[in-house]
């Protein structure tokens, strides 16, 4: 029997979808327009002389320093000196750093810069993107991580916890959503050093808004009732007689991975969802799955005049 | 030549095919490399993983491998999470007697969630049984997300992991956990966190081997096989 709505239960807090939402048009940056910036970082992280080649959606300008790649459909930049991890022995970093709990897991704790590190690093990095003028509108600074490092024994026994690389992280919202995807982050990353603290690399994947156009959305339920019980892979899962529940579900704009050709920035729910076989004798025999679901139906966006396949196929 | 393997459980989405066949079919193009084992669906089979008697299992006839297929645990339980990961023919879990390295293999991604999971009270530990002669581990601390935009993980990661192949005399090339890092910086959404767990330690013989700056190479590297320590990393993507 088909999934249907009642076959799935909700157990998040579903959000509200507006009646119609702006889907941005966005631009794609040209090598021209990168070009200062590509120079600016090469010689900041000291790449030395670049070599170009062409690999699928990106040339890469490389050395046996490191590289700056320029991802032709969206105009992002990875830039990396590759050999500065190398100087380490280890994962480790000495930052200063404090515990805090994980928000995810309040249980555990992660290693966090003190407040006067992470405000360091952060205003380093913000002139950086801003002198670059990479940072777009909608932008905000969403904190500074650190990669976090455990030691082990042969048995499992975890010796210590330790900091790694830091990264400080800018992330986008347009009229107040998020704007979730890989397409939508600037990042730089850091190790310490004694006196300053070494940029070894960023990561910056944004396409600039240039207007925005109104599309009818539908609601929730019917997201639900059309998209998620249609989708091919729960569909499967319902046919296996498996239970499916969904455990996060945000409304997002969705912003594509940088090696992708993106003109507009559209509306999406991402869910995470749990399956299980729902049998006591089962009860670790479950799993999680993360998706992504459009909330504007194809026919919304043909009556505004915005096509693209990646608006009306599955995500 | 080295050799490379993909398994892959579509469940309804071709993505996840696309996503680990990538990975075979950028490492082909290389002549040191060779695409030799490549399962799919009904052909992704527990004892391919785990020690089974009177049995060569595929998963140790290549060098590096890449498999699209779920975690198995129960979601609402942390202390179950990262335990096994699915195959068609039951879940593979980190209690079952496994051997990764026993003959050849030194890398093994995933994208299976939460399956390098590690917390105070729920280690990633739970692995250290699998690495006979293994080097890494890769694979995710949260849930990782399926579909278009994913598909491209295993292509992108065996391209970075190999670009000072294709390129030495330009770049000296990115060690296997930055090539990781990077891959599912592209794909993913900056929720989601990437991870690896990885062994140090000396070989039989009884020379060091760090494995920290470790970088795809076409020779068979040396195995750390005793005296091992772990490290397991994760980040945001």
């Amino acid at each position: 029997m088909a999934l249907r709505v009642r076959d799935i239960k909700i157990a998040s807090k579903l959000p509200e979808i507006p009646r119609s939402m702006p889907v941005f048009k966005v631009k794609t940056a040209s090598l021209d327009d990168r070009k200062k910036v590509i120079n600016m970082f090469s010689k900041q992280l000291k790449l030395g002389k670049l070599n170009t080649v062409t690999m699928e959606d990106s040339l890469h300008f490389i050395s046996k320093m490191g590289e700056v790649q320029y991802y032709r459909p969206s105009g992002a930049l990875w830039v990396r000196n590759a050999v500065a991890d190398e100087r380490f022995k280890d994962e480790k970093r000495p930052w200063k750093t404090v515990k805090v709990p994980d928000e995810e897991d309040r249980e555990n704790f992660i290693l966090a810069l003190t407040k006067s590190e992470t405000s360091e690093l952060a205003k380093k990095a913000h002139s950086l993107f801003a002198e670059t003028k990479l940072l777009g509108k909608g932008s905000y600074f969403a904190g500074v991580s650190l990669d976090q490092i455990a030691q082990l024994d042969e048995k499992g026994k975890e010796i210590g916890r330790f900091a790694g690389e830091a990264t400080v992280r800018f992330l986008y919202k347009l009229k107040g959503v998020e704007v979730d995807g890989a397409g939508a982050k600037s990042y730089a990353y850091f190790n310490p050093s004694r006196n300053k603290h070494e940029l070894v690399g960023i990561f910056h994947a944004w396409r600039e808004t240039v207007s925005a156009r109104a599309v009818q959305t539908v609601k929730i339920d019917e997201v639900i009732d059309v998209a998620i019980t249609k989708d091919r892979e729960l569909s499967l899962y319902h046919e296996r007689k498996h239970k499916i529940r969904l455990t996060k579900v945000d409304l997002v704009y969705y912003s594509l991975p940088p090696f992708m050709f993106q003109e507009y920035v559209f509306p999406a729910l991402r869910v995470i969802g749990s399956v299980s076989l729902g049998s006591a004798k089962k009860r670790n025999q479950g799993f999680e799955f993360a998706r992504y679901f459009h909330v504007a139906p194809a026919k919304a966006y043909a009556k505004a005049n915005l096509y693209a396949d990646y608006l009306t196929t599955p995500l | 030549m080295k050799r490379v393997g993909t398994w892959w459980i579509k469940d309804g989405l071709d993505a996840r095919r696309a996503e680990a066949q990538g990975f075979g079919e950028v490492l082909e193009l290389l002549s040191s490399f060779d695409w030799t084992q490549d399962h799919g669906d009904a052909n992704v089979l527990k004892k391919d993983f785990v020690e089974t008697a009177d049995y060569s299992e595929k998963v140790d006839q290549v060098d590096l491998m890449f498999m699209c297929s779920h975690g198995v645990y129960d979601p609402d339980d942390s202390s179950t999470w990262g335990h096994a990961f699915a195959t068609s023919s039951g879940s593979v879990s980190s209690g079952d007697t496994i051997k990764w390295g026993k003959w050849d293999l030194e890398y093994f991604s995933s994208h299976a969630c939460r399956l390098l999971y590690h917390s105070s009270g729920n280690s990633v530990g739970r692995w250290i049984s699998a690495f006979k002669r293994l080097h890494y581990m890769f694979g995710f601390h949260t849930p990782s997300y399926s579909g278009t935009t994913q598909k491209k993980r295993g292509s992108k990661f065996a391209v970075y992991a190999a670009l000072h192949l294709f390129f030495p005399w330009f770049f000296s090339g990115y060690t296997l956990r930055a090539a990781w890092k990077k891959a599912n910086v592209e794909v993913e959404g900056s929720s989601v966190k990437w991870a690896y767990l990885r062994a140090s330690g000396k070989t039989s013989s009884g020379q060091w081997v760090s494995t920290y700056n470790e970088k795809l190479q076409t020779a068979e590297p040396k195995d750390p096989v005793k005296n091992r320590t772990f490290y397991t990393s994760k980040g945001s993507c």
